[in-house]
C-alpha cells in the first residue's frame, strides 16, 4: 500500500527548490559517478576544520558489511568519505542538503571523488538510510532534502522514497555490470 | 500512516497554531541570531551571468523584503535583515553573511594548505549556516552564506518564458532567495526528508510530517496543502514562484524566534559583542537599512499590485 501511494507521488508530484536545490540524476548516472557504492554501518563520524578553520567537514567511516561491496569495495572494508558540516570545537556548520550519519546506522551510499575526496553522490542523494520494516530490510531516502528543478525520472528510485534494499541493490548492481 | 494521523491530531488539537521547523545543532538546540539585526551582502565579484547586477540586488531586496514586511513590518518580530553595500566577498566563517554566485567553478575555491571544495553538480544553491555548539550561546548563529550555482543552472526572474543556457536548467531567483533566507533566519525544512535518520519536530514538539505523506496527501488534505504550499516546503516544481511569499506557517517562525516583545536591542556584527556592529561604515542604522529594503523593493512591489 505504501509503495502504492509512493509511487502516485512520485507521478504527481516531484520536482523542487529546497534550501539546497538540488536536480534529480538518474540512478545510472548516479551508479555512473560512483566509485565506490556499498552497503554498511557507520563505525565513526568526525568532524574537522578545514585549513584556515573556514569550513568543516565531517570524516565519516563505513564497514562493509557481508556482500555490501556493490563497486570498488569488498565486504569488511572500511570505507571513508567526507560529509559537508558537522560540529567541531565548539561551532557547527549546517549545509541544506548534506547527508546525516550516525554511529551504528546502517546505510547504503555511493561515493563519488571530487577535488580528491569522496563524497556521497549529489549530497544527501547519495546516501540511503537502511531500515527494517516488518522484518524486511528497505532502503530509505525520501529525496533527501534536496531540490528538484527538473521532474525527476520515471523509475523506481524516483516513485519509492522507501525500496526493498534486495530490490535497491540489484538494481545498482545490474547498472554496475552494464557500465563495465 | 500512524504519524500522519499524530500529526493531524496535534495540528487539530493546536487550533490556528501554525507550525514551523527550526534548525538545529547536532545535539538538537536550535539556531538563532543573538541581536536584532543581521546584515547581508551581495557579492560583487563574481555577477551572475544571467541577470543584470541591478536586478540581482533589487530581487534580493525584494526577497528580504517578502519576510521583513509580516514580520518585522506586522510588529510581531524584531528581527531586521539589513543589505550592506556589495564587495567583494567569499563564502566560509568570516562573519559576513554573502549571497555569491559561483560562475567558473561550483566549489569553494582552494585556499593555501586547503584543496577546493566542490558541491555537487546537481545543487542549484547551498546555504550554509555557522553557529556556536556549546557554552552559554549554544546555537547563536555566528555566520550565513548562500551560494548560487551558475554553472548548472539559469536564474530568472521570469522563469516560465526564460530561456535556459546551453546545458543548464531554469529556476527562479527570487523564489530560491526567499528560501534560502528561511534558512537563514534559521527555520528548516516543513517535512522529513530522511537526510537525517532522527525524526525532526516542528515548534510544537510534535514530530513533523514524513515528505512521502505529504506528498501523497496534498491534493486531499487541506493540512498537507499548507505544508506544500509554505516556503520552507522541501520540494518545488519547475519554474515555480509559489515560494516567494511566506505562509503563515513561514512566517510564525522569525514571529515566534524573534518576537518584538523579546527585542534585545542590541545590534551586532556577527560573532561581535553588543554594540559593535553600528560603527562600521557600511552598516546602516536599522531604519535606513529597511527603508532601502523597500525603496529597492518598490518597482517590485508597485508591479504585483498593478
Amino acid at each position: 500500500m505504501r509503495l502504492a501511494v509512493l509511487f502516485f507521488v512520485a507521478l504527481a508530484a516531484p520536482a523542487i527548490a529546497g534550501a539546497t536545490t538540488l536536480e534529480p540524476i538518474p540512478l545510472a548516472q548516479m551508479v555512473a559517478r560512483a566509485e565506490r557504492i556499498v552497503t554498511g554501518s557507520v563505525e565513526s563520524s568526525e568532524s574537522r576544520w578545514t585549513a584556515g578553520k573556514r569550513a568543516i567537514v565531517t570524516i565519516v567511516t563505513v564497514r562493509v558489511e557481508e556482500g555490501g561491496g556493490i563497486k570498488g569495495a569488498r565486504s569488511g572494508e572500511l570505507i571513508t568519505f567526507a560529509r559537508e558540516g558537522g560540529e567541531v570545537d565548539g561551532k557547527g556548520q549546517l549545509v541544506s542538503g548534506a547527508a546525516r550519519f550516525t554511529v551504528g546506522e546502517s546505510v547504503l551510499v555511493l561515493l563519488e571523488r571530487r577535488g580528491g575526496t569522496l563524497w556521497t553522490v549529489a549530497m544527501g542523494v547519495g546516501k540511503m538510510h537502511i531500515d527494517t520494516i516488518d522484518g524486511q530490510r528497505v532502503a530509505v531516502h525520501g529525496l533527501a532534502g534536496i531540490g528538484f528543478t527538473r521532474t525527476p525520472p520515471d523509475e523506481p528510485f524516483y516513485r519509492e522514497a522507501t525500496r526493498p534494499l534486495a530490490a535497491m541493490m540489484s538494481d545498482i548492481s545490474r547498472l554496475v555490470s552494464e557500465q563495465r | 500512516m500512524r504519524r500522519s494521523l499524530a500529526l493531524l491530531v496535534t495540528l487539530a488539537l493546536t487550533g490556528s497554531a501554525h507550525a514551523f521547523v527550526r534548525s538545529t545543532t547536532n545535539a538538537g538546540v536550535p539556531v538563532w541570531w543573538y541581536g536584532d539585526c543581521v546584515f547581508l551582502a551581495l557579492d560583487n565579484s563574481t555577477p551572475s551571468p544571467d541577470l543584470p547586477f541591478a536586478t540581482v540586488q533589487s530581487v534580493l531586496a525584494k526577497s528580504i523584503a517578502n519576510w521583513q514586511t509580516p514580520t518585522l513590518g506586522a510588529g510581531c518580530s524584531y528581527l531586521v535583515i539589513n543589505i550592506d553595500a556589495p564587495a567583494a566577498l567569499e563564502a566560509k566563517l568570516d562573519e559576513q553573511n554573502v549571497v555569491k554566485f559561483r560562475t567558473d567553478k561550483w566549489c569553494r575555491p582552494a585556499e593555501p594548505n586547503n584543496p577546493e571544495m566542490c558541491y555537487s553538480q546537481q545543487a542549484a544553491a547551498i546555504t550554509t549556516v555557522f553557529y556556536a555548539s556549546d557554552g552559554a550561546e549554544n546555537g547563536r548563529i555566528l555566520d550565513a552564506d548562500i551560494e548560487l550555482n551558475s554553472i548548472d543552472f539559469t536564474f530568472a526572474t521570469l522563469p516560465t518564458t526564460t530561456l535556459p543556457r546551453t546545458g543548464t536548467a531554469v529556476t527562479d531567483l527570487e523564489n530560491t532567495l526567499t528560501h534560502e533566507l528561511g534558512h537563514l533566519q534559521g527555520l528548516d525544512h516543513s517535512c522529513w526528508d530522511h537526510s537525517s535518520s532522527l525524526h525532526p519536530i516542528d515548534n510544537t514538539g510534535a514530530p513533523i510530517p514524513d515528505c512521502a505523506d505529504v506528498l501523497s496527501h496534498r491534493v486531499s488534505d487541506a493540512v498537507y496543502r499548507a505544508v506544500t504550499e509554505s516556503t520552507m516546503f522541501n520540494y518545488a516544481n519547475p519554474g515555480e514562484t509559489i515560494k516567494r511569499m511566506p505562509k503563515p506557517d513561514d512566517i510564525a517562525g522569525p514571529c515566534d524566534i524573534y518576537p518584538k516583545a523579546k527585542d534585545p536591542g542590541v545590534c551586532v556584527r556577527d560573532g561581535q559583542p553588543a554594540g559593535g556592529c553600528c560603527n562600521n561604515n557600511n552598516a546602516l542604522p536599522n531604519g535606513a537599512s529597511m527603508l532601502l529594503v523597500f525603496l529597492i523593493a518598490a518597482p517590485f512591489l508597485r508591479r504585483k499590485r498593478a
